[in-house]
């Protein structure tokens, strides 16, 4: 097993390194740069030229990487454009805040998802199971920032039940924190929730013709307990999937929700640091979001070893 | 074993070859839920391909003293905050939507097969194709989708390469693990022992074997597409207006949400109604073609 | 006033520190107990966008100077109409050649570190200003600067220079001063420490940025209340959150339920239904922007002064303008707001033509032959990007092909530089033509050249209008140089945005402002 994470960590250092070259080389690519946005419209090129020089961006593309990648050797992802920090500590920052609203949209998701795959499970072929899968469509089909915005009148404005945008950490202010997070949660949960749902739908579907659980049933056990013993043990995989691909999604989905709800995670700084060509910021931003979407789909494939024993790692 | 390659054990996707025509059409058609995608989206295509004729008024047409009206005669979805109808957006935006959607399933179709068969078939070449997917996955989707497309300049083709390089990697990967199994079924190993050119064995026992799960998986990447195009849109970086795009309706209109609700709330409506018709489409497939799950269960 | 009886009438103040603060409010009766009623812990501010840096010298931006100008101050400024006004200068002379300008500065004035700030942290400054600062062109004709004691700050020039004060003074990227040490800082790298009411916290980018009081302020009482960014400042909040709400919806959500206690940018349709409400105050802020486009005329088919009049008479400003600012705007032909001393109406002619029939007469006579019109916009200012749409339509009805490319704002820029790119790129203009016609105008001469082929006629009018010696000739120069735009059709002028700011109605003393002033706002109860 330990062999198996170690040849998986040092497999996603080219894959690391592909995606540093990547995101550079597509940066290089769109046009503008920062020093024409601090120039602003009336600068002439001598004045924007000035500022790429004092930002460094008159270096060539090749120089400019290698000397990331330089300072990267020794730990230093430099500093960002615009922001006038380090990138390690706007990224620090930032992602607390994510993490706490993917957190709880995860939250919301298996409290939500997973119930409703079991039950259309269950029930399968009948109308609550159709009722099920229908909503989880519903999910995986509706725009989630059209969702939002929709909410945000509703809930925010209209009714005035919660706040219409904006984050309180939670050191501030607790109620107000979870407050914050309720609506752009259920946003970004609601393509999660329909996965799951499908997903546990179908793993129980497969677990139930399994002979062991009609062996139970034939037995004279209640339906209930058969499905809280057996089967629930093995829906375990579809949770530990859905988290693992979670984290891409949300963040891929954060980078719209967090600015619809005017949060500050890092989708948002992402986004921003593309838009305002802020490239320390990126390539920082990226290549840790890559290696922490690495190091958990890694987590992940060792969690499936621990839920289910059938699956083994050292053979490959 | 990755996530994705998890979730194909799961159930979501299984190596399986078309069957005849006829008897996937009547399994279809007893699909309740699938029926009711395909009437949806016949009806959505419907719109698209008659939007000329369905039109009230060009869609870029602006008038300036009919800005925000609500629903009524002679304007069915009322009108925008350039005066334009609403409806006769809808169903252009219905063509601009389909059509980016469609592209981009046929785009990631095609090149998602060919490296992922390459990777799969040809041992040399599937440790740098998949790493190199391994690498565009590890991006959040909607950034690098923003970033070509802004590297590209905004239009709608642009918009079509920037989403197939964001879904390729994963229909490479289905087709790879499709592959991967195919390659090593005894008639294949038999072909290739005889000496059989590899492209002619990937054309005639590979690919079609690829077949249903690729199809499955493409309908839900044409839906993901009208989705993440209405995103790039939303943040400004899809086709340029005044095409009618349902993204670029849905972010003119969210300025005016509590003062003419409609402009933002129809084309949602749409881009959701739609997703909807193809992701029950494509179920339907998928519990068709795919073997595995006709369970029935009392 | 000399520097002494400056000295000495801030002594008198601050023995009576209570009867200072009363001034501000010009209410001398208040008790003490309104006093603490008026001070209260936290203002929220909600801003439309992030500064891109909070360096004053390295940002054009509005959104750097909500925030900066409440932390820095400049040597001289402006009043709310524009006059040249002292603001850590006490007093200036002019040689009677015009080349030396001698500015007495205020005495024990402290940075927000403590240190007291004397003639060389201005040279410092200044030297700053002149070697990086983004419109370091400002100070190009000074030849020296000198401080010879710490009260005093000479400027050399090599030649007269009739409008340098006026210069100085503006604050499109305005002469911050700061402490002398941090005058070595590259753009952008600056320690955020200035001689303002408010001292700088912290910044989380796209969250807030949060100043708090400085306590050992001393106020201008050269004023009475706020004059500009200048004028008698006094904070009645222990800190303030500049908390960054792009959406609009969202700042005006914030609003209603009183997250936000002030915001900029209130959408106009917004405005007409928070009308009634009585717990909002709405602020017009009139001439805010003016809207318009620069006209490239290197690349067909607006190389063609023809095609670019048939452009310019075909428009109709009215539908442009209404849907672009949900109706906020006022139309006038002219590159000042009324109400400037600048302010002209030569080219009156040629501006909301809406002529239609002639403008295709004209475009038929220049044997206009398709050729695609690039119109560039951008996505990050949402009246540029409608403005564009309306306009595209209305050029299309008069047979033009027209294409419209929108960007990010950032590769708007770009390839604003770009003569091949474009025909019309689109653009608002907000501080520039308020603080004056140079920075507007130098958009069209040499060497900057928005319409990338040079126009001598227009080059000389601006040499002239720097170099007129009265008021008048250079109002007379400035005339000439307008009607020439509209001749050349060097810009098209669409009209004038009005934008809005809004104030929970408990927020007292907000006096609206291009750049939104929180000194001497309180909130009451």
């Amino acid at each position: 097993m330990i062999e198996f994470v170690l040849r998986r960590l040092l497999a996603a250092l080219p894959v690391l390194l592909l995606v540093s070259l990547i995101s550079a080389s597509i940066m290089e690519l769109v046009p503008g740069d920062p020093a024409a946005l601090i120039a602003g419209q009336g600068a002439t090129n001598i004045e924007i030229a000035n500022i790429r020089e004092q930002l460094g961006l008159n270096r060539s593309f090749v120089a400019r990487l290698g000397g990331w990648y330089h300072d990267l050797a020794r730990g230093d992802l430099g500093n960002s454009i615009l922001l006038n920090r380090p990138v390690t500590q706007a990224i620090a920052e930032r992602l607390p805040v994510t993490l706490a609203l993917a957190g709880f949209a995860l939250l919301l998701t298996v409290a939500v998802g997973l119930p409703c795959g079991v039950v259309a499970a269950v029930y399968a072929n009948t109308w609550i199971d159709q009722a099920v899968l229908t909503f989880a469509l519903i999910g995986v089909s509706v725009p989630n920032f059209w969702l939002g915005l929709m909410m945000i009148v509703l809930f925010g404005v209209m009714l005035d039940w919660l706040p219409a945008g904006g984050y309180v950490p939670f050191s501030d202010d607790p109620l107000g924190w979870v407050r914050c997070l309720i609506l752009p949660g259920i946003s970004l949960a609601l393509l999660q929730v329909g996965l799951l749902a499908r997903i546990t739908r179908a793993t129980m579907l497969e677990v139930l013709q399994q002979d062991y659980v009609r062996t139970a049933r034939a037995k004279g056990l209640p339906f209930i307990s058969v499905v809280g013993k057996h089967a629930l043990k093995n829906v375990m995989v579809p949770v530990i999937t859905v988290i693992g691909i979670s984290f891409g999604l949300l963040l891929s989905g954060s980078v719209v929700i967090e600015t619809v709800y005017s949060i500050p995670g890092m989708g948002r700084l992402l986004a921003n640091a593309v838009f305002g060509r802020d490239y320390p910021l990126i390539q920082g931003g990226l290549l840790l979001t890559a290696a922490v979407l690495v190091l958990l789909n890694v987590a992940v494939d060792v969690l499936y070893a621990v839920v289910d024993p059938r699956v083994k790692y050292d053979r490959r | 074993m990755t996530g994705a390659e998890a979730a194909a054990v799961a159930g979501e996707e299984a190596p399986g070859a078309l069957d005849k025509p006829v008897s996937l059409w009547r399994r279809l058609r007893r699909h309740r839920l699938c029926m009711t995608g395909a009437v949806i989206f016949g009806c959505v295509l419907l719109l698209a391909l008659f939007a000329d004729l369905l039109q009230v008024l060009p869609p870029e047409k602006m008038q300036v003293r009919l800005r925000f009206k609500t629903p009524d005669f002679p304007y069915p979805l009322g009108t925008d905050n350039y005066g334009r109808d609403i409806w006769s957006r809808l169903v252009h935006g219905a063509r601009l939507s389909l059509s980016i959607g469609f592209a981009v399933a046929l785009v990631t179709g095609i090149t998602g097969t060919l490296i992922g068969v390459a990777a799969g078939y040809f041992k040399r070449l599937d440790s740098p194709l998949m790493r190199s997917m391994d690498a565009l996955m590890a991006f959040p989707a909607i950034l690098l989708a923003i970033a070509i497309a802004a590297a590209l300049g905004p239009s709608a083709s642009n918009a079509v390469i920037a989403l197939s390089v964001v879904y390729t990697p994963r229909t490479a990967r289905i087709v790879r693990s499709t592959v991967l199994v195919v390659r090593e079924m005894d008639y294949v190993q038999a072909a290739r022992a005889c000496g059989g050119v590899d492209l002619w064995i990937i054309w005639r026992h590979v690919l079609p074997n690829c077949m249903a799960p690729l199809l499955v998986q493409l309908t839900f990447i044409f839906a993901y597409a009208i989705l993440a195009e209405a995103v790039l849109s939303f943040l400004g970086v899809g086709p340029p207006p005044p095409a009618p795009t349902w993204g670029s309706m849905i972010a003119e209109g969210k300025d005016y949400l509590r003062e003419a609700p409609h402009i933002c709330l129809i084309p949602g409506m749409a881009v959701a109604l739609v997703c909807l018709g193809i992701n029950l489409l494509g179920d339907g497939l998928r519990d068709v073609l795919d073997p595995r799950l006709r369970v029935q269960i009392g | 006033m000399t520097v002494r009886t400056v000295l000495a009438r801030l002594r008198e103040c601050l023995s009576l520190e209570l009867l200072a603060a009363c001034a501000v409010s010009a209410c001398l009766a208040l008790s003490q107990s309104a006093q603490a009623q008026k001070q209260s812990a936290t203002l929220i501010f909600g801003q439309e966008a992030p500064p891109p840096t909070l360096d004053p010298h390295f940002s054009t931006s509005v959104s750097t100077r909500n925030i900066a100008m409440h932390i820095f101050e400049q040597l001289v400024t402006r009043d709310d109409a524009n006059a040249v006004i002292p603001e850590l200068a006490e007093s200036w002379t002019i040689s009677p050649d015009g080349l030396t300008y001698t500015f007495k500065i205020r005495g024990g004035l402290k940075f927000h570190n403590g240190k007291t700030m004397t003639s060389a942290d201005v040279k410092a400054s200044f030297e700053r200003y002149k070697r990086m600062a983004i419109a370091k062109v400002t100070l190009a004709p000074v030849v020296s600067m000198a401080a010879p004691d710490p009260a005093t700050f000479v400027i050399k020039l090599d030649k007269r220079q009739p409008v340098f004060l006026d210069e100085l003074s503006a604050f499109v990227v305005p002469i911050a001063i700061i402490p002398s040490e941090q005058a070595e800082r590259e753009g952008g790298k600056l320690e955020l420490i200035g001689t303002g009411p408010m001292q700088f916290v912290e910044w989380i980018p796209d969250s807030h940025i949060r100043l708090k009081r400085f306590e050992d302020y001393r106020p201008d009482t050269r004023y009475k209340g706020s004059a500009g960014f200048g004028g008698q400042k006094k904070v009645w909040f222990n800190s303030v959150d500049f908390k960054i709400v792009k959406e609009p919806g969202a700042r005006v959500a914030g609003l209603e339920s009183g997250q936000l206690q002030i915001i900029e940018d209130l959408p106009t349709e917004s405005a007409k239904r928070l009308a009634g409400n009585k717990n909002i105050v709405i602020h017009d802020l009139k001439n805010n922007w003016l809207h318009g486009a620069w006209v490239n005329h290197h690349r067909a088919p607006t190389s063609d002064l023809r095609v670019r009049r048939a452009i310019q008479i075909a428009l109709d400003m009215e539908e442009i303008m209404e849907i672009s600012t949900d109706g906020a705007y006022t139309l006038q032909p002219g590159l000042q707001y009324p109400g400037n001393p600048y302010y002209v109406k030569n080219g009156e002619a040629l501006y909301n033509a809406k002529d239609p029939k002639k403008a295709m007469a004209l475009l038929k006579e220049a044997g206009y032959k398709g050729e695609k019109l690039v119109i560039i916009t951008n996505s990050s200012y949402q009246s540029i990007y409608k403005a564009a749409q309306v306009v595209a339509e209305q050029l299309k009805a008069i047979g033009i092909k027209v294409r419209v490319d929108v960007f990010d704002w950032a590769t708007a820029l770009t390839h604003r530089r770009n003569k091949e790119a474009w025909n019309l790129w689109f653009t608002g203009q907000g501080t520039g033509p308020a603080v004056g016609p140079f920075s507007a105008l130098k958009d069209v001469v040499s060497p900057q050249l928005n319409q990338f082929v040079a126009d001598p006629t227009v080059d000389k009018l601006f040499s002239e209008l720097i170099a007129g010696e009265t008021f008048d000739t250079r109002k007379a120069t400035f005339g000439k140089f307008q009607e020439r735009v509209y001749d050349q059709v060097l810009f098209l002028k669409f009209g004038d945005l009005t934008r809005k700011q809004a104030t929970r109605s408990n927020v007292k003393g907000f006096a609206p402002y291009r750049i939104p002033r929180l000194s001497n706002v309180w909130v009451e109860g």
